[in-house]
């Protein structure tokens, strides 16, 4: 069973309407593996997270998570996966740790109550878990996202842009603590458009660009395959999804 | 720049209307065809109103006008200061405009139109009763001018009232929360005026008696403008064009040095209040809630999760307001059954209490899983069902009406002496309707959620298909069990004559009891198809 990857995507497609947001996507990803999810805005990476997270019907193609497919059993697979969007759902006239009890209920997490006041304090909510979440900012509501979804230790993470609007002490505590569900097994798919961040947790990247998987590999096998030499992964990602033209126009407007 | 803005929005408002889908793309006709007849309905009552009164109360025109100018004032306050609190602070473009290189007067007049439109729809609907007085009293065409003009005037003046109040309320409070208190209140005051509404319409509105009250309150606000606009239609009636014009001169004056105060106020004031709006945000709102020791299941967490935010929720609580009034008021107020000194008389006390859960019921019922809004995701996200989220939804609406209808149905037992089983029918069954009808209402405001609208209020039913089929449904449901009862009762009491009519009586009892209940299945059953789908990965 633990050779099944912890997600697996085969020829996988979205359309709306005309627009193709992502097209025969096959990505895998192992237990005790980040892999970063990388793409220019528009790429098609959150369209993706949606279908993995069981929340959007793909066009084509299959998704299995811990070898559940997704399209037939979307409850089973919801389970076992832990999906926090850019924004993350929340309920504002809920405390914070009103929401983690009742995202506790939603799962079935059975004694909540340890991991609750655990999880709040790592994310340095615990002075703020009993204030209602419309007063939280935009950081702490990210926060509180990811906590709801730890709260049931999911095999696989899915993690669009986490540490957008984190502090940078925030962001350090979310990298730790990615390293160690890495380490205790847990896969993890991250969207991020900081590459640094990607460069630090990612064992692999998969870059995305209109909707189409342009690379996939380690940071190694990818400067071999763009000839990058010891390129870091931003001048990889720009030779990959064409960013060099809007680097010059970036310097003929600055002047 | 004002007209760029203006273009800009009717481009967005167009957009919106042409990606309505399906039965909400005729919503704005559906609305402008109930205004309408809304509007034709007060001419016409209006009309009847000042012909029946002419003659028989001669000279009282002032008293009689004053009644619209007053609906106006309670309309305008009561929906007008929200608005105003939400286009001066809460709406989405007011940070676009700031930043934008917009001179002060540009964006007061941006504001002042914004918060004057809804208004303008108040006054053209109040409008509609003077033009009926006119028609109804034979004016002459002076009369409507006078009086449309008093309308205009008054509407303009209470709404640069409301600006003026807004921007110093917002200084000390945060708009988000005086909103939310607006609109609690607001609703209060509407429940309030509606139960006086009621009470003077069963004793007789234009009764004498009623048109003292009118004088005597017109006596209190004779200084104030509702008074002066009222005495510039009346005059204009009587052709007392040198009073009339005083008149219009009082409401015109007051308009300019509200609006110049108002104004005055928006550039001295605006800025900081709209600070605190924005600080509001980081302000802390507690709240400590004692957690089980256990998780519970998933349908009680929704439950709890639903009560939790229903009471903190009081822009949604002001919403639930009405709904409560009449399922309370109608059984007290309205039924005054035979009262008599034997058993049956006494039972009968306990008869309009269906009424209870079938009105309390529609809002929060129908509005039940729409009010999910955005945060249907965390749902969507989680291995929940259909039938624990069903179930859930009906818990959380259940509950509090079925404690509601069985200490109405209790009070209602205690106000008429009833016996000691009148009470533990009121309790037991009043529970029994308000499961039912929550089971109905949820499953039938499952059947086409809309979890795009904005505001709590816009997610409710109200008097759409799916409102009167949730009243089909509950009346049905209700219909077998009260005749049960009616059938148990009578028959214990001895009133039941033959055997056979018993006997017709129980059948037809089982078959509607067996009918309502197939009913509420059926409709839970569509309910749980289209919440599976709602759960399941999505197209779009």
């Amino acid at each position: 069973m633990d050779r099944v990857p912890a997600i697996e995507t085969r020829g996988l497609g979205k359309r709306f309407g005309e627009t193709e947001a992502v097209r025969d996507l096959n990505l895998s990803v192992q237990r005790g593996e980040i892999v970063g999810f990388l793409g220019p805005n528009g790429a098609g990476k959150t369209t993706t997270m949606r279908m993995l997270a069981a929340l959007l019907k793909p066009s084509e193609g299959t998704i299995r998570i811990a070898g559940v497919d997704v399209l037939r059993s979307p409850l089973e697979a919801r389970r076992v996966v832990g999906f926090v969007p850019e924004t993350p759902f929340l309920y504002e006239k809920l405390s914070g740790r009103e929401f983690l009890h009742f995202t506790a209920g939603l799962f079935g997490v059975r004694q909540p109550f340890a991991q609750i006041e655990n999880l709040l304090r790592l994310f340095e909510l615990d002075g703020r878990g009993d204030d209602l979440v419309e007063g939280y900012s935009r950081g702490m509501r990210q926060k509180l996202g990811l906590a709801g979804v730890l709260l049931h230790e999911p095999e696989v993470l899915l993690l669009d842009e986490p540490t957008n609007a984190l502090d940078p002490r925030s962001a350090r505590t979310v990298k730790d603590l990615l390293l160690g569900l890495r380490e205790r097994g847990h896969a993890v798919l991250l969207s991020t458009h900081v590459l640094e961040i990607a460069e630090q947790l990612c064992g692999r990247v998969a870059i995305i660009d209109a909707g189409a998987l342009v690379a996939s590999g380690t940071l190694a096998e990818l400067r071999e395959r763009t000839g990058a030499g010891d390129a870091s992964l931003e001048d990889v990602f720009l030779r990959l999804t064409g960013g060099n033209e809007e680097r010059e126009l970036a310097r003929y407007l600055a002047g | 720049m004002p007209a760029l803005i203006l273009r800009t929005r009717l481009k967005i408002w167009r957009r919106s209307l042409r990606a309505r889908r399906g039965l909400w793309r005729y919503g704005p006709t559906a609305s402008a065809i109930i205004y309408l007849v809304v509007g034709a309905f007060t001419l016409l009552f209006g009309a009847g109103i000042a012909a029946a009164t002419k003659d028989q109360y001669p000279g009282r025109e002032t008293d009689l006008l004053l009644l619209p100018f007053l609906a106006l004032l309670l309309f305008v306050l009561i929906s007008g200061i929200s608005v105003a609190l939400n286009e001066l602070f809460i709406a989405s473009d007011v940070e676009l405009l700031l930043t934008a290189p917009l001179p002060d007067r540009v964006l007061f007049a941006l504001k002042l139109f914004d918060t004057l439109w809804p208004s303008l729809l108040t006054a053209a609907w109040v409008s509609c009763s003077l033009v009926g007085f006119g028609i109804g009293t034979s004016a002459g065409p002076l009369f409507y001018a006078a009086a449309l003009l008093a309308c205009l005037l008054l509407t303009g003046l209470l709404t640069a009232f409301n600006l003026g109040i807004v921007l110093l309320l917002a200084r000390v409070f945060p708009a988000r929360r005086l909103r939310e208190a607006v609109l609690l209140a607001g609703s209060g005051l509407g429940v309030g005026v509606w139960l006086f509404w009621y009470a003077s319409s069963r004793r007789g509105l234009f009764s004498q008696g009623s048109l003292d009250e009118v004088s005597a309150l017109g006596g209190w606000v004779r200084w104030t403008p509702p008074g002066w606009a009222a005495s510039l239609a009346a005059d204009a009636y009587r052709g007392h064009w040198l009073q009339a014009g005083a008149g219009l001169i009082a409401l015109a004056g007051a308009l300019a040095v509200l609006s110049a105060v108002a104004y005055t106020l928006f550039t001295r004031v605006f800025l900081s209040g709209w600070s605190s709006a924005r600080e509001a945000g980081a302000r802390r709102r507690r709240t400590r809630t004692a957690e089980p020791a256990r998780t519970h299941s998933v349908a009680l967490s929704v439950a709890i999760k639903d009560w939790r935010t229903t009471v903190r929720d009081w822009p949604y609580l002001s919403t639930l307001l009405p709904s409560l009034a009449y399922a309370i008021g109608y059984p007290f107020i309205l039924f005054r059954l035979p009262t008599g000194h034997d058993a049956a008389a006494h039972w009968l006390s306990i008869a309009p209490l269906p009424i209870v859960p079938l009105l309390m019921t529609s809002a929060p019922a129908l509005a039940a899983v729409s009010r999910e809004g955005g945060a249907f995701d965390v749902l969507r996200a989680a291995p929940l069902g259909p039938g624990g989220l069903l179930l859930g939804k009906t818990i959380a609406v259940a509950t509090p009406v079925a404690v509601l209808t069985a200490l109405a149905g209790m009070a209602l037992a205690y106000l008429h002496q009833a016996p000691a089983g009148a009470f533990v029918v009121a309790a037991l069954g009043g529970a029994w309707l308000a499961a039912g009808c929550s089971a109905a209402g949820v499953a039938v405001g499952a059947f086409q959620p809309r979890f795009d609208q904005p505001v709590s209020r816009g997610r409710q039913a109200g008097f759409s298909a799916g409102c009167l089929l949730y009243m089909a449904v509950a009346t049905l449901f209700m219909a077998g069990s009260v005749l049960l009862a009616a059938v148990a009762i009578l028959t214990a009491l001895g009133k039941l004559g033959s055997m056979g009519g018993r006997v017709a009586l129980l059948a037809l009892g089982l078959v509607l009891f067996m009918l309502g209940l197939s009913a509420v299945v059926a409709v839970a059953g569509v309910a749980l198809d289209r919440l599976r789908r709602l759960l399941e990965p999505s197209d779009a």
